[in-house]
């Protein structure tokens, strides 16, 4: 299979964390580590740059659309949580709670009804507020939560942790009801906690639930096999483990269910590493693996189920040493890149866009 | 091809030569010693029992065995020290003893590795000439099964250990210092302070040829180095005075080798090919010729450094110290016309390392006592008492397993787990080596010594009666003067005196309820004494 | 004697003059090789100690002392105030922040080497001219300068993750006697402990005939090599006596809980232990700071840890009032990069980093130095690792100008001559 070329590229200004197509398909946003927010329209198959949204700090860590209402939730890692409006030359924020959580906010999830936001933290808690930014409910866990998502009815919120437990929390109950084990996804390296937590999502069909990001093998320079476990959401049994490459291809950043039900994947690795993978689940083998980008950040899904953006990282981005001919010292940046995925015309469904709502990504 | 005043001094060494040739060459080295004394007194050549010891030490890295050493004090024949010597002189373990020492020599401890060891063994047991085996450690020849292992000299150093980095500037310093008996270090960055001999010019013409080979690796560990060709010489500038000089390959002290012309096409033996990115083979090796130019019988300082390094290895010191600062007229030899005869007597011996060593050890300056004379110690570097010398980690725990009676068991293929010969080979050297890249001119007592001494279980198995060692033989005999004898052979290769023998009766009288534990202890003392521990 | 010598016969330092003393013993003529004995012994009496944390691979600056919030390498996290007006350090520090009082934070290092393999080396021996003999490590500096506490202990000690054992690299030129004892995992070296074998009865009464055998055989031979060896086996003989403080089960549950569980905070409890029994200059390292990849989790991984641990001793070694003599230390080998690499990492950075001391000697509550506004580098010219070894001397009490080593006839400058301490970091 020959390798796809992007449609565009966006050279990028900024380096990103997270990306998203908003459900109409009309506009990608994405998180930048200087707190803004990128946009860019889609036209004429090219990604046409907004301005960029700004009022954040630190890194905007996790982004997602309300799947109706014209509502862009943002989140960063000095724990802001706001919403706005996101096709406007300056979009009116409507509400926001700057101290949402102490600290880093990891991610934020909707409700598949679109009536609730999740949010978790390093500050180890995990919360429940309506789109409208008002508190419903909160979960103390004891340790830094990178990963939330609801469960397909929408009762149930899943949580994933530094040390690999994944805990379903019923709150409505008040409860923790279980919790999946994947602990082959952390580990202790000397002193540092190593955790391979990057994506919690669905199925299509809401059976399988998938844990996504690397098996870690060592700090420093990093080294971590991609992996993406798949358990059997009504048993809570591991059902499938697909494993890419070897140590030097890092994580699954990002990752997206497609319509037509395999898994398209970005990963990062060792300095320049990164591809952009396609697998079923269920299968031991990617069948698609030939774009190579680097390190890749993001991955998201247009609507349509055939155009998708990745952003990458520019090359010669392997050492931060480096300056300039001039003797500057620039930043890297991520580059945003369009593909476009002919053979998928006819298969796609018609039906609402679930990747919006189910699939969010944490930074890392 | 050295300088005139080496070759001056190279006839000068042939005329003393023929002028004493009838003299066998430890005569005349007894007659050099004397003459120089001047006055002072020698001290006697060591009794039967000092020389018993220093020359198992020495000529095998070993003790005698308790019934070995009676059998030599009580023999009665005239010449049973020529006897002996030639015993322990034609047997295979003068060969693995040498090996042992060149390798501490050579490596200063940097590891150790199997095929390094196989062919120094090898090359002693075959007595090749030190100036063959030199060309074969400096410019080692991978593609020969039975010479590789001599490129661990080099590769070894180039390695990154640890937090050492590929030191190319060390390779050159060793280099220098081990064959050539000269410490250019200083000479890296600026002609040298204090040895107005040394250059910058001769530690770069030597560097010239180390820093242009690269190490190629087998499986995660280095296995050999290739040479790049070299086309051009190499700039220095002197970090004190700024003026610049530049070299190709040159032995220190001589003339500098031309590099051949890199655009004939006679230079390349394989071309290079950018395309490939290859960089080609040139049929000229700076490393080769270099090589020839230190190891051979024409160059003084390799084989004064030869003949200085073989003194020490059975003095105790050389002739000239330190060992690699020869051509430095401000520090000559104690004895320079000694090191001219040795090294003259030396090449016309196919400078064998054995021959030279075995007539030293027919000298009396050799065989005197260590014994110090009443009243004020002489100079050391007059040679007219033996000097004391530690025992190196390899001949001590061979020594600790004879004495003990522990080397069988240690040695038998079915020897208790952590107990075999290996093991304990490892554990002293642990303890006792010193520390990588130290020159073991001598053997420092550490805390880690000490301890492992003390309270190791590798240690104090030996002293626990078992499988007839010496603690269970010594347990069996009643007679407390028979035990004191066995006991005092078996580790110091000597008799008690009466006053010693005393001592022990009234010891095992005192612990007489716990009979094997007494006497254990007793002989653990006596391994840990200062007497076992010198080659004395 | 301006010009650099070389000393090529430096192994030669003896071995024969330091003989015996072996790798980790304590001298009794620790004095021996300075230029002016005088001084040796003033300092001797005032039982100035030294921990010194070595984070092995590289903190990150913008992470901890230096944070640089909401600019372009500054990274997710916030700042917080200390207990200092106008002092903010990185949030993953909040109970050093309560510390900072006791802090002085040199925020303009600046070094030379960006790679481990030599950096170490450079940083740990204070980068010194060229003088073609490699110098010591600072541990053994102090051990040479100030030699054994009263305690008798080994002055230079060393607990760290892995192996331990004798290091008598770190002595360099002063030769390996100056070397580190190193306790690998906090565990005492091999064969510390009395064989169990043995009674202390026998223990001591074979050793008792050991000396007597000896005292016969040196009547007549040279004394050198004699003296050293008796008194390596003195050293350890005290060294055994006191193997109590190598006891790990003598902690309490409470400091245990305190200083963290990890590997940082079992050794820094075991260097606080070791630092009350006595020992002159304890050095901890912790391995894996090294974060190419991933550097924000990996600190926010890490430095709780750092922050508990070290927070702890310092609490501790204030409230007894043992930080008053001594001096402490915490750093890396270098700082690393302000841009964030492709896999978010942060590389090597000698260029513009910190480093953090408190106790004797040294300035209370201060910050010395900055970065310009991104981090990237220093302002006005920084400080290189010289700088910072008079700074650490001076701070001991140790005229690091006029002090010298004596390198076999040779003086040798303790600490790079064309540099100076850092006055704004001394008391």
């Amino acid at each position: 299979m020959n390798a796809l070329k992007p449609l565009h590229v966006v050279p990028g200004a900024c380096q990103l964390t997270c990306a998203r197509f908003s459900p109409d398909g009309s506009i990608v946003a994405a998180g930048a580590v200087d707190g803004g927010v990128q946009r860019w329209k889609l036209e004429n198959k090219k990604l046409e740059p907004l301005k960029p949204l700004t009022g954040h700090q630190g890194w905007l860590s996790s982004l997602a659309f309300h799947p109706k209402e014209p509502w862009l939730f943002t989140a960063d890692s000095w724990g802001r949580l706001r919403c706005q409006t996101f096709t406007e030359e300056a979009p009116p924020v409507i509400w926001e709670n700057a101290a949402a959580h102490d600290g880093w906010l990891r991610q934020l999830a909707l409700s598949p009804d679109g009536t609730q936001i999740a949010t978790c933290g390093r500050d180890q808690f995990v919360r429940l507020w309506t789109v409208q930014g008002k508190p419903v409910a909160e979960y103390k866990h004891d340790d830094d939560v990178f990963l939330v998502t609801f469960s397909p009815d929408g009762k149930a919120i899943l949580f994933g942790d530094q040390h690999g437990h994944i805990s379903q929390w019923d709150f409505a109950a008040k409860k923790i009801t279980r919790t999946f084990d994947v602990t082959s996804m952390y580990k202790m390296d000397r002193m540092q906690d190593l955790c391979g937590l990057r994506v919690l999502t669905f199925s299509r069909d809401g059976k399988l639930f998938l844990v996504a990001g690397c098996t870690p093998n060592n700090g420093a320079t990093t080294q971590s096999v991609p992996t993406c476990l798949a358990f059997d959401f009504a048993t809570g049994k591991l059902k499938h483990t697909f494993t890419y490459g070897t140590p030097k291809d890092g994580a699954i950043e990002d990752a997206i269910v497609h319509p037509n039900g395999y898994v398209l994947a970005a990963t990062s690795g060792n300095p320049g590493t990164g591809r952009v993978i396609r697998f079923k689940a269920e299968e031991k083998t990617a069948f698609d693996d030939t774009i190579s980008l680097a390190n890749c950040q993001a991955v998201t899904l247009h609507p349509d189920g055939q155009h998708f953006v990745v952003v990458s990282t520019s090359s010669g981005s392997g050492n931060g040493r480096p300056k300039t001919a001039d003797g500057s010292y620039p930043t890297n940046v991520c580059p945003v890149n369009l593909y476009f995925l002919p053979e998928e015309a006819k298969s796609v469904e018609k039906g609402p866009n679930l990747d919006a709502v189910i699939d969010a990504k944490v930074p890392k | 091809m050295f300088s005139k005043a080496s070759s001056l001094l190279l006839g000068a060494l042939a005329l003393v030569g023929f002028a004493q040739a009838e003299e066998p060459l430890h005569v005349r080295v007894d007659q050099l010693i004397e003459k120089q004394a001047a006055g002072q007194p020698l001290a006697p050549v060591a009794g039967d029992a000092e020389f018993l010891r220093r020359v198992y030490l020495d000529f095998a890295g070993d003790l005698p065995t308790a019934a070995e050493a009676r059998a030599f004090l009580d023999d009665k024949a005239a010449d049973k020290r020529e006897q002996l010597l030639t015993k322990l002189q034609t047997a295979p373990r003068f060969a693995e003893r040498l090996a042992d020492a060149l390798n501490v020599m050579l490596m200063e401890r940097r590891g150790e590795d199997p095929a390094w060891k196989k062919y120094l063994q090898d090359s002693c047991k075959a007595g090749k000439p030190w100036d063959v085996m030199a060309k074969e450690m400096i410019a080692p020849d991978y593609a020969n099964p039975d010479l590789k292992g001599a490129g661990y000299f080099t590769v070894r150093r180039l390695e990154k250990v640890g937090q050492q980095t590929t030191d190319y500037p060390g390779l050159t310093r060793d280099a220098g210092r081990m064959f050539l008996g000269v410490d250019l270090q200083c000479c890296q960055c600026h002609n040298h302070l204090t040895v107005k001999s040394y250059k910058q010019v001769d530690f770069n013409g030597l560097f010239v040829a180390f820093q242009n080979i690269k190490l190629e690796g087998g499986e995660g560990k280095a296995a050999k180095v290739r040479e790049m060709p070299l086309t051009a010489k190499y700039d220095f500038v002197s970090v004190l005075t700024k003026v610049a000089g530049q070299t190709g390959p040159r032995v220190p002290f001589s003339e500098e080798v031309a590099i051949p012309d890199p655009n004939s096409d006679d230079f390349w033996e394989v071309k290079p090919d950018p395309k490939k990115r290859e960089i080609g083979v040139a049929k000229f090796s700076p490393l080769k010729e270099i090589a020839q130019r230190i190891a051979t019988k024409e160059n003084p300082w390799f084989v004064k450094n030869a003949a200085n390094r073989m003194w020490w290895l059975l003095m105790g010191r050389g002739i000239l110290e330190p060992l690699d600062q020869h051509n430095n007229p401000a520090n000559p030899p104690s004895h320079p016309e000694l090191l001219d005869l040795l090294a003259q007597e030396m090449a016309a011996h196919d400078l064998s390392l054995q021959w030279l060593l075995k007539e030293l050890s027919l000298t009396k300056t050799y065989q005197r006592t260590s014994v110090l004379p009443e009243g004020e110690a002489p100079p050391e570097k007059l040679f007219v008492v033996a000097k004391e010398r530690p025992l190196s980690s390899e001949q001590l725990v061979r020594a600790f397993l004879r004495a003990t009676g522990e080397y069988d068991a240690a040695a038998a293929a079915d020897a208790p787990k952590g107990h075999g010969l290996a093991d304990f080979d490892k554990a002293f050297r642990t303890a006792f080596a010193n520390a990588p890249k130290e020159p073991e001119l001598t053997v420092n007592p550490t805390l880690k010594s000490a301890l492992f001494l003390r309270n190791s279980d590798i240690v104090l198995s030996t002293v626990k009666p078992q499988h007839a060692n010496l603690v269970e033989r010594l347990v069996a005999i009643t007679d407390p003067k028979a035990l004191a004898e066995e006991l005092y052979l078996s580790i110091l290769t000597r008799l008690p005196n009466a006053e010693e023998t005393a001592e022990v009766g009234a010891w095992l009288e005192k612990h007489a309820s716990d009979r094997p534990r007494a006497v254990g202890h007793y002989a653990w003392a006596l391994l840990s004494s200062e007497e076992f521990f010198s080659n004395h | 004697m301006s010009n650099p010598l070389c000393t090529p016969q430096d192994h030669l330092v003896s071995r024969r003059r330091f003989l015996g003393l072996g790798a980790g013993a304590m001298a009794a003529g620790a004095f021996g090789g300075l230029l002016s004995a005088k001084a040796g012994e003033e300092l001797k009496k005032k039982e100035k100690q030294v921990l010194f944390v070595w984070l092995d691979g590289g903190m990150s600056q913008l992470e901890s002392w230096d944070p640089k919030p909401n600019t372009k390498f500054g990274g997710p996290f916030r700042t917080i105030p200390t207990n200092v007006t106008g002092v903010h350090l990185s949030e993953l520090m909040p109970r050093l922040a309560k510390q900072m009082d006791k802090l002085c934070v040199v925020r303009s290092v600046s070094t030379q080497d960006n790679a481990h393999s030599s950096g170490i080396e450079r940083i740990q021996r204070g980068d010194p001219k060229t003088r073609g003999v490699p110098y010591p490590y600072f541990g053994s500096a102090v051990a040479k300068l100030l030699g054994p506490c009263e305690s008798k202990l080994p002055p230079y000690v060393w607990i760290k993750p892995g192996s331990g054992g004798f290091r008598p690299e770190d002595g360099g030129f002063l030769g390996p006697k100056y070397g580190s004892l190193a306790f690998g995992d906090g565990l005492p070296p091999d064969d510390l402990l009395r064989n169990p074998a043995l009674t202390e009865e026998e223990d001591a009464e074979r050793n008792e005939l050991r000396a007597k055998l000896n005292e016969r055989f040196v009547a007549r031979r040279p004394t050198n090599y004699t003296e050293a060896n008796s008194h390596v086996f003195d050293t350890a003989r005290e060294l055994m006596k006191r193997a109590d403080i190598f006891d790990q089960s003598k902690v309490s549950a409470k400091d245990q809980e305190r200083y963290g569980k990890h590997d940082l905070g079992k050794h820094m409890l075991c260097a606080r232990r070791m630092l009350e029994s006595g020992v002159r200059f304890v050095k901890v390292t912790s391995y894996g700071w090294d974060t190419h990849g991933d550097n924000f989790n990996a600190h926010a991984s890490l430095m709780p840890k750092f922050d508990q641990s070290f927070s702890s001793i310092l609490e501790d070694l204030s409230a007894t009032g043992q930080l008053d003599h001594t001096l402490v230390i915490a750093m890396s080998e270098f700082g690393r990069t302000p841009q964030v690499n492709g896999h978010a990492g942060r590389d090597h950075w000698p260029e513009a980093w910190s480093i953090a001391m408190a106790g004797c000697g040294i300035q209370k509550g201060a910050v010395v130095g900055a970065t310009n506004e991104t981090g990237t580098y220093v302002k006005d010219a920084g400080y290189d690792i010289g700088a910072l070894f008079h700074t650490w001397f001076s701070a001991l009490g140790i005229d690091s100008i006029k002090t010298e080593y004596d390198n076999k006839g040779q003086p040798l400058p303790i600490a790079h001559e064309d540099m100076k301490a850092i006055k704004e970091a001394l008391a």
